[in-house]
């Protein structure tokens, strides 16, 4: 099999704290400028929630020298693809330009960087906060199962852990919302020294490096951050149950565990873990639930690379004619069966062939490359460890993902969820 | 770290553009191979990956109403057994390497795709090949996939943009082709039997006019001998004949899917468009990029950035070889459902009534040159260009033709194109939300009909074979 790509890297830091990363690739005349903020959901506090979610959206609103919504028009009139994300840990940020079109993107997000406060008012605010709403009504609340990730994260992380509350955020929380909330949040987190900024594709090193000196160099530090340290949410002391009746036709079973943080050893473990027991038509879950017994319409298993702790995600639908209980004992079983027994060789190969091809496929488009390449800098102040990080998965022995399932994923310290049509709800 | 002085730098104005960098689409290769099947290639040396597409022309256009979803359920049984093979044993081959098997159709086509790691190509060629010409369409495979298929129906019907996007179809088409869901109805499923799936796989998996597209890591001259080796047993069986041909209705209706109680509304409207070959095909991609390809469309623009009344809305053209829709889509608020009809309307007669202004056509010419290379990045990105190639007869230049059309396009062009190609008043349009908010609202624009929801959803693409494996709310980040 192949070994992990070597990406050529440079990284630099500019004295006001802003981390650089520059992965040089001349085949397509393409750059990717990625920029990573170390703010997510989890800086938020409980009252004002999706503040960081729709404090992303206002920085599509323009700023001191960007009019209202011409940030995407300049990226998009010359060909370029644009968009920004938020989760619980880090809000990003990018466009993947014409390489001749660098520095245009950098101009935008330094100016968006150092001169948001200018051109924010109200009126913006407002729009932005409707905009969201709609956005929850139609990813969450129009949704069949679209609140149950929500759920998941409430029952799984109890208040205080500050995964516990939505990305998206609280209807109530959006309109207490006030342009003060916003501004201080932008003061707090949207600074040099709280960002990564990442170039992928096809410029030349020392003439980009002069071009990001010159439209972020005279920002300003922020007043700092303090880097978080992994936080487990308290050990359950015994199975969580809920039920929750909603708009679906075919009731749908999560079993969600609490894991360690994105990066430690067995974290790989249990990612490959996932691998081994969902990932394609000849895995256990699917052969045994989906093919051979027939009660599942569909299975999954997840593991989220989050900073604090992560989330490990069983999710099943059960076929119409199937009774749900039945298809929790046969997930059960699968799941004891691999605390039982480490995986064969044929299963870790095939797990590992996985990881494998995934790392070539996602490491093909710049853009990924850039976001992945920030997200190893943002966590870990390592971009080289996106290379290396092939390596931590192919580290891993059998005996470490049984332990990551006889450990980790013990029936009475889970939530388990269950979404049921509303005339079988109470 | 060397400073370079700042002193110079003029923030209030966008800095100038480099030196354009040109782009080379990658080299292809075409060579009949075995009964007629070309070979095209796009040969990407040290990519580490290899994709291959087997494209058997024909599809869901060849189905009528009461067998909806004979495509879709025949390509989703081509890797459940073959003569010597089981389903599993089938799975294991490509799965065990890292790679992925999958089989789809729709209106144009059958496809058999696998993705492999470059040293396996043989590998994979080796399955779809098997696949293509033996599968054995066992009778306990057929009835289980029957079952999953009204088990996933049931499950999509739940959905109100699958709701929305299958009755803006039926609406648009009636009961021809393009009008019903490729994954069928409770209904239909249940008339297809063993003996209509394997005449159709008899007719419509066959090798005269199938392409094989191959991208990636590979040596042309080697590959091209495996491919004349293993697809040498599979044969012609039986002559496929002519599709009928989709009748659009031309009619203005509305229809109301009630949905007491939703909390948005999925609005959907829409029409029969051009067949992906035809002339004005690259300007209606202009004109759509300015409705609603993009952001800083002019549909985008209003209902999102304007009225706040969306997270988002979008138009979307659709290349068949038939005249596939243009459709106009957004979830919204409720309340303002009949505003953003009304905006949608208004949109589409302004692109009949006055030339777009010279800003906005150079804005959305220049944004889909710069894009276009934007999709080569990826193996599975050029796969899709070259099945575009294969799957409509076009040539090899064709996207060179395509660039040098639209940094030719005019103003003048593109009003005759909506002139001739955008009919409002024949514009069909659906609402999926609360019927009692929902029509008096919608009343002004024509007759409206509320119908019940039906159990027969329709993906919004209306391509894929249903998913093998779930996707759920992935729980990640929002944009």
């Amino acid at each position: 099999m192949h070994a992990s790509p070597r990406l050529p890297l440079e990284r630099h830091r500019l004295d006001n704290g802003l981390r650089i990363v520059l992965q040089p690739d001349r085949a397509l005349p393409l750059v990717a400028v990625n920029l990573w903020y170390h703010v997510g959901s989890r800086n938020e506090r409980p009252g004002r929630t999706g503040l960081a979610h729709l404090f992303e959206h206002m920085l599509f609103q323009g700023s001191g020298n960007v009019g209202t919504n011409e940030h995407f028009r300049y990226v998009q009139q010359v060909g370029g693809v644009a968009n920004g994300s938020t989760w619980l840990d880090r809000t990003n940020y990018y466009e993947t330009m014409p390489s001749h079109h660098l520095d245009l993107a950098l101009w935008l997000e330094s100016d968006r960087m150092g001169f948001l406060l200018p051109a924010l008012d109200q009126a913006k605010l407002d729009r932005q906060r409707d905009v969201v709403l709609n956005e929850r009504r139609q990813t969450v609340d129009n949704q069949p199962y679209g609140r149950a990730g929500e759920r998941l994260y409430e029952l799984s992380f109890p208040l205080p852990h500050p995964y516990h509350w939505p990305v998206l955020g609280y209807p109530a929380d959006l309109e207490a919302t006030t342009l003060e909330d916003v501004e201080s949040f932008f003061r707090r987190f949207y600074a040099p020294d709280n960002a990564v900024l990442t170039l992928a594709g096809d410029f030349e090193p020392p003439r980009a490096l002069a071009s990001i000196e010159r439209y972020f160099g005279d920002l300003p530090r922020g007043p700092g951050v303090e880097a978080p340290s992994p936080r487990p949410p308290p050990r359950p002391i015994g199975e969580r149950r809920e039920t929750m009746a909603d708009g679906v036709e075919l009731t749908r079973i999560y079993h969600a565990w609490t894991l360690p943080a994105y990066g430690q050893r067995a974290w790989y473990a249990a990612d490959l873990l996932t691998s081994v027991l969902a990932e394609g038509k000849s895995s256990p879950l699917y052969r045994e639930l989906v093919y051979e017994r027939q009660l599942a319409q569909d299975v999954g298993v997840y593991l989220q690379p989050t900073e604090l702790a992560s989330m490990f995600l069983v999710v099943a639908t059960a076929r119409p004619e199937a009774e749900p209980n039945e298809l929790e004992r046969a997930l059960d079983d699968q799941l004891a069966a691999a605390a039982a027994r480490p995986p064969t060789g044929e299963e870790l190969e095939r797990a590992r062939n996985h990881v494998r091809v995934d790392f070539l496929q996602q490491l093909q488009s710049l853009d990924q490359r850039a976001d992945l390449l920030s997200q190893q800098t943002t966590y870990f102040d390592a971009p080289e460890r996106l290379d290396g990080e092939l390596n931590l998965y192919l580290d891993v022995a059998a005996e470490e993902i049984q332990a990551a399932a006889a450990d980790l994923l013990r029936p009475e310290h889970r939530v388990a969820l269950r979404v049921v049509p509303h005339e079988m709800g109470a | 770290m060397t400073a370079v002085p700042p002193a110079a730098l003029d923030r209030s104005r966008a800095p100038a553009a480099g030196r354009r960098r040109p782009f080379r689409f990658p080299r292809l290769e075409r060579e009949i191979v075995a009964n007629g099947v070309e070979l095209l290639m796009a040969p990407l040396p040290g990519r580490g990956l290899i994709q291959l597409d087997l494209i058997c022309p024909g599809g869901a256009q060849h189905e009528t109403a009461p067998e909806a979803g004979l495509a879709t359920l025949t390509a989703s049984l081509l890797d459940e057994g073959t003569s010597s093979a089981s389903a599993m044993d089938i799975a294991g081959r490509l799965e065990g390497i890292g790679g992925a098997l999958a089989t789809s159709a729709d209106w144009d086509a059958i496809y058999l795709s696998a993705g492999v790691p470059a040293d396996h190509g043989e590998r994979a060629l080796e399955v779809l090949a098997e696949l293509a010409s033996d599968a054995s369409f066992p009778d306990a495979e057929i009835a289980r996939l029957r079952r999953q298929r009204r088990a996933e129906l049931r499950r999509r019907s739940a959905q109100p943009a699958f709701q929305a996007a299958l009755q803006l179809a039926t609406a648009i088409y009636g009961d021809g082709a393009y009008g019903h869901s490729l994954l069928g109805t409770d209904t239909s499923i249940t008339n297809l039997d063993r003996q209509r799936i394997v005449r159709f796989a008899r007719r419509h998996v066959a090798p005269e006019g199938a392409t094989l597209v191959a991208v990636g890591d590979f040596e042309p001259e080697t590959f091209a001998a495996h491919c004349s080796r293993l697809l040498a047993r599979w044969q012609v069986v039986e002559s496929p004949g002519a599709p009928p041909a989709p009748r659009p209705t031309g009619d203005r209706r509305i229809w109301i899917v009630d949905r007491p109680g939703s909390m948005q509304t999925e609005l959907r409207c829409g029409q029969a468009g051009i067949p992906r070959r035809h002339a004005d095909f690259a300007p209606l991609q202009v004109l759509n990029s300015i409705l609603g390809g993009k952001f800083t469309s002019r549909l985008n623009l209003s209902l999102r950035e304007r009225h706040a009344v969306t997270y988002g809305a979008y138009s979307r053209i659709t290349g068949r070889s038939g005249p596939g829709p243009i459709v106009l889509g957004a979830a919204v608020a409720n309340e303002a459902a009949g505003l953003a009809l009304g905006e949608m309307l208004t949109e589409l007669n302004r692109l009949r009534e006055a030339p777009v202004l010279e800003e906005e056509l150079a804005d959305a010419r220049d944004y889909l040159l710069g894009v276009f290379p934007y999709e080569l990045q990826t193996v599975g990105g050029i796969s899709r260009r070259l099945e575009t190639l294969a799957v409509h007869g076009l040539p090899d230049d064709y996207f060179a033709d395509y660039l040098a059309r639209v940094e030719a396009v005019s103003a003048t062009e593109l009003l005759d194109c909506a002139r001739a190609l955008l009919r409002p008043e024949e514009t069909a349009a659906v609402a999926v939300g609360p019927a009692a908010e929902l029509q008096p609202q919608l009343e002004p624009y024509g007759d409206v009909r509320v119908i019940a929801a039906k159990a027969v959803p329709e993906s919004a693409e209306g391509s894929d074979s249903p998913p093998r494996y779930l996707t759920i709310n992935r729980l990640e980040s929002y944009t």
